[in-house]
């Protein structure tokens, strides 16, 4: 009931977990959507029953993970009669577990996501120029302008990242969508740790801005062969933090 | 039989499928009207508590018709006492029925502000119906979807009622609509976005280079399905 690429995202964006998934595993699971903005401020979650069913972990772990995040700050609980459990979007996500994370993963395994990122993004830019709807342009546009304005590194990943989910939305395919969505979650939150000062906002935008045009343009040649550029630098630029931080 | 004959055989079947679930909506409508006139009448007010009490209704008719994804009731301005914005949408869940939830809160960032989208607006300024789709609805399966939705009338707009289709589950009853004929025919939406055909010359999600019109690029009868879907149904000789 979103039509036309909304700005809306909600809570069946977070899969289901593997069977006996852990509270962790949850907590990840739902943080990731909250910073990527999939789950969007104020929004309120499932009742608890519901959301446990949605993710396929007992009532119990949920409520483990809805503590967890509560700590955090991510979560907030109301009572009464309008009451339930609201997502708290914070600006910017936390810096240290982004970094843990930025640090265990490999070289190796970056490039792997980088090619499995290759392989999507270029095929959802591909598709996305023959198929998509002048909504779905419109929308790609306001979000390089929102890129270009983002200040803090919680605005960069969202508008980052909503960029290339809103192309796969474009692209007509549920598939390509979820996979955009979870490789998403994997890398472009560590994509935008201020880390070091090298610029790299302005190319992004750069990069965001010639899909979008070449997609309004219907040139699908040319929106995949931009996004896949686009992929490889971003995975060098993933490298360079790795080493950054690996060093320290 | 003539390319004309089989053209408007092809263009009753897909209206039939269209009106089938417009009368759905027309039902959820009905309900709205009957119930605000009876608390009204009352010297009650029809209020959030009475737009939340359609979930029996609604999920009555997401029950009686396969293809349906969800269906709901979104509030116009000044209907309500207490807010603004208010709906009230139910989808099928993994078990039973969930409700749908999305920031209405203007203050926020990332507020939903259905007045904006192009089905309120069609609905409010226009009493239009809409048909849009097929899109993907965000993330998960089932969620490549048909929107319908309806204006709510009663002397004055009190909102808009609408349905999700499931691409998968509705796809065989028109691609049903499009065979028996002599000719490759294709079902095409606004913005030339193909929605079904009886050949794989034309693929589901894509766009054609034109709007097809009769005598060119090869059709050779073209019509409207009408109710506002801006549907047209095209008949080229086969391949």
């Amino acid at each position: 009931m979103t039509t036309s690429g909304a700005p809306v995202m909600r809570t069946s964006l977070i899969s289901p977990l593997n069977v006996g998934g852990r509270a962790e595993e949850v907590v990840e699971r739902i943080s990731r959507a909250i910073l990527l903005g999939l789950v969007v401020d104020g929004e309120q979650l499932p009742t608890e029953v519901e959301f446990a069913g949605q993710l396929g972990v007992s009532p119990m772990t949920l409520r483990e993970a809805l503590a967890i995040l509560r700590q955090q700050g991510l979560v907030e609980t109301r009572r009464g009669r309008n009451g339930g459990t609201f997502v708290r979007r914070p600006v910017n996500p936390p810096r240290d577990p982004l970094e843990e994370r930025l640090r265990s993963t490999t070289v190796s395994k970056l490039r792997d996501l980088a090619d499995e990122q290759f392989a999507v993004a270029g095929a959802s830019a591909f598709f996305a120029a023959e198929r998509a709807s002048a909504a779905s342009v419109r929308k790609l546009l306001q979000l390089v302008e929102q890129l270009a304005v983002a200040e803090e590194y919680g605005d960069r990943i969202r508008a980052d990242s909503r960029f290339h989910i809103e192309v796969a939305m474009a692209s007509q395919s549920e598939r390509l969508t979820r996979l955009e969505v979870n490789l998403q979650a994997e890398l472009t939150s560590l994509l935008w740790l201020p880390i070091e000062p090298r610029a790299v906002l302005e190319e992004a935008v750069a990069d965001h801005h010639a899909i979008a045009t070449a997609i309004a343009e219907e040139d699908g040649e040319r929106a995949r062969a931009l996004s896949e550029r686009h992929v490889q630098r971003n995975l060098r630029r993933l490298i360079e933090l790795h080493l950054v931080v690996a060093e320290q | 039989m003539m390319a004309t004959e089989e053209l408007d055989m092809l263009l009753e079947r897909v209206k039939a499928l269209l009106t089938e679930v417009f009368d759905r909506l027309e039902t959820v409508a009905g309900e709205v009207v009957a119930r605000r006139r009876a608390v009204l009448a009352e010297g009650g007010s029809f209020g959030v508590r009475e737009v939340d009490a359609l979930k029996p209704i609604l999920v009555e008719q997401i029950d009686a018709q396969p293809a349906a994804d969800g269906f709901g009731f979104f509030a116009a301005a000044g209907l309500l006492p207490e807010r603004d914005r208010h709906f009230t949408w139910w989808q099928r869940g993994g078990t039973g029925f969930v409700q749908l939830r999305l920031n209405l809160d203007p203050s926020s960032v990332d507020v939903y502000d259905y007045f904006e989208m192009e089905w309120f607006a069609a609905g409010r300024d226009r009493s239009h119906r809409s048909v849009f789709g097929p899109y993907v609805d965000y993330f998960g399966a089932d969620r490549y979807v048909f929107t319908l939705t309806a204006p709510v009338f009663d002397e004055t707009f009190l909102g808009v009622v609408g349905a999700d289709l499931r691409v998968n589950e509705f796809e065989p009853r028109l691609l049903a609509a499009l065979r028996g004929g002599a000719h490759d025919a294709v079902l095409v939406g606004p913005e030339r976005r193909v929605i079904a055909a009886n050949t794989s010359r034309w693929v589901i999600g894509s766009r054609l280079p034109r709007t097809p019109r009769a005598g060119e690029e090869g059709f050779t009868a073209v019509g409207e399905v009408g109710l506002d879907s801006g549907w047209v149904v095209a008949l080229a000789p086969r391949e």
